[in-house]
Formats: C-alpha cells, structure tokens, sequence
C-alpha cells in the first residue's frame, strides 16, 4: 500500500514522543511477525480437518496479510523515527497446547476458533477503536489497512464455526469460556499509553481499550457464538 | 446493544466459504498429527499453569493455560535505547528485550 506522506505534525513532534510512537510501532512489527507463526499453524489446521476451501485459501493468505503487516508497521516506525530502524525483535512463539483435548482433531478446531474468532475478533475491535480515535491521516490509512485483513481473519473463525455438526458444536461449546479466559487474560496484559495525547495516532489509551474489549466480548463474541448455535452459558461470567 | 462489527464479522462470514455460504458438517478427520507444536526457543512449558490462576471461571483447569499470543501489547525496549533523528536505531546496541507486562 502507499501510505500518505509523513503529516508535518510529526515531523514537529518532540523527538521523545515520536520515540514512543516510534518503539511502539516496531513492538507491533514483533506481534505481527509472531503471529504470522499462529496462522501457519491455523492454515495447516484447515487443511488436517479438510475444512471448506474458502478457508483453507483466505488462512493460506493470512500469514502473507501478517508479514506484510510487519513490514506496514516498520514503515510507521521509521516515519515516526524520521530513519531506519533496527531488525524486527523476534519474539518467543507459544501457541495453546490444549493438553486436555482429547483428539488431535478437537484440538485443531479448538486452535482455529481460539485464533480467529477469539483472538482476532478482539484485534478488530481494538483495530476499529485506534482507527476512532486516530486523526493523523497516516496513522489512519495504516490502521485502515490491518483492520481490513484482521476483519477477514477473524471471519475464519465465525466460517468455520458455521460449518460444524452438531457434534463439534458441542465439543467447542464444552471450550467456550476457557477460550475466553485464556484470551482475555493475554489481551488484559496488554501494556498501553496511558497518554491521551497518542489517541490522534491511533493509540488509544487503556482503559479505552479495556472498554473495547468488555464491548466485543459481551456484544460481538457471544452474539456471534448463539447465532452459529453454540452453548454460550457460563459466558456471561468472563466479561 | 450490538456491537457494529456483529454482521461484518459473524453473518457476513460464510462469503469466504467456497461453497458461496453453504455450510455442512467437516468431513472424517484425517489422522494427521496435531500434537502440541513445538515451541521456539524461549518459549515457556505451556503445559505448566501460568502465574496467573482462572478469572471468573471456577475451577477448571483448562483456563490455567496460555491464549494465542495477542497481535498487540509487547512492548519493546532497546538496552542501549534510541536516539532519535540519527541513522538508525543503533544497530550494535544490543539485543531487544521485548516483555509483556505480567499482572
């Protein structure tokens, strides 16, 4: 994509704030090459379960959308820093095991809906609340450009689910606030600005984020997991 | 109140199935192995329960472990830090130290 030019009031910021800016910036280039690594894996699960292959292709696509979006997120750093910055930390890489599956096929659809419907419906809701609150065209055209892809990761998920049999609604629905737990609990350690001055750059502060979570979970999540018939009891306790 | 991402995310999924929205049960699952992936170097014993307990969802065990790793929130620090306007981000400056905040 071809981002708009770098917005004089950047290039007038304090160098302190656009260090920040900056380093947070390449600290997303980090998550998004990391989770590059979790659709691999949920690809290679689509194809295990000869899922539908729609999903198999978009998931194919999805580790080339979070690479690209590494590279998205380095060019913001640089724009911010005015230079070239240092390579893309590699961070560690622990997906869920899921020890108390008890089939390699349960686990692979426990991965998919955990990763999609879960983990990448939370980053749409965190994307489209940073895209609110960003005035800054250039921070508003980069967002704009991961929500779009992390919008159709995240219908992986809720495709996915709508092609199971009741069977495997039942398993999920057994997985349901575990899932939510555990994905809530790695979202709320989330360490943000605090700075209500980066909002017009896309970085709301934390307890805005916090707001946008509580929102999604209550209000798009469990939605979403009764339209595609699954047992959502116990949920309301995770939110 | 919905949330304005409902339709957008959940109905209007099925357009990425190939089947143009026709939804059936998965086909037999192929004996494929799916044991727990290796993990990077770094990477915890997942099997382990993290220092954080279950939140609101009693006893269970299942919520003692780890969720997909969050595409956000990994905050990165540089232990010889940045100079701002200078040719790069100190290129020697040693190895990036990237932590989660743990609650």
């Amino acid at each position: 994509m071809t981002l708009p030019e770098t917005d004089a009031e950047i290039r007038e910021m304090p160098c302190a704030a656009r260090e920040e800016i900056a380093r947070i910036w390449l600290s997303q280039a980090a998550t998004e090459a990391r989770v590059a690594k979790s659709f691999a894996l949920v690809h290679e699960s689509f194809v295990a379960l000869g899922a539908d292959a729609g999903l198999v292709s978009v998931s194919a696509r999805a580790v080339e959308d979070e690479h690209r979006h590494e590279s998205l997120c380095r060019t913001m750093a640089e724009r911010y820093m005015g230079a070239p910055v240092v390579e893309t930390p590699v961070l560690p890489f622990e997906p869920p095991a899921h020890p108390e599956a008890k089939t390699d096929r349960a686990r692979r659809a426990l991965w998919i809906v955990g990763q999609c419907a879960f983990n990448e419906t939370f980053a749409s809701a965190y994307l489209a609340l940073c895209y609110d609150r960003a005035e800054i065209p250039l921070a508003r055209a980069a967002i704009r450009e991961l929500l779009s892809d992390e919008i159709d990761h995240a219908r992986l998920g809720w495709a996915f689910l709508q092609t199971l049999d009741a069977s495997d609604r039942a398993l999920v629905s057994d997985w349901l606030v575990p899932l939510a737990v555990c994905n809530l609990r790695e979202w709320r350690k989330v360490r943000l600005a605090e700075d209500e001055r980066l909002a017009r750059h896309g970085i709301p502060p934390a307890r805005e984020v916090e707001t946008a979570l509580v929102h999604a979970m209550r209000d798009l999540i469990v939605p979403g997991l009764e339209h595609v018939g699954l047992d959502v009891r116990g949920l309301e306790r995770v939110a | 109140m919905s949330h304005r991402l409902l339709h957008t995310l959940v109905f209007a999924s099925t357009s990425l199935l190939a089947c143009g929205g026709q939804v059936e049960g998965l086909d037999p699952p192929p004996e494929k192995d799916a044991s727990p992936p290796k993990k990077d170097a770094g990477a915890k014993d997942v099997t382990t329960a993290p220092e954080t307990g279950p939140e609101d969802a009693g006893s269970d065990a299942r919520t003692c472990e780890g969720g997909w790793p969050t595409t956000k929130g990994q905050i990165c620090t540089f232990d010889a830090g940045i100079v701002c306007c200078s040719e790069s981000w100190l290129e020697d400056g040693g190895e990036p130290i990237c932590c989660e905040q743990s609650q």
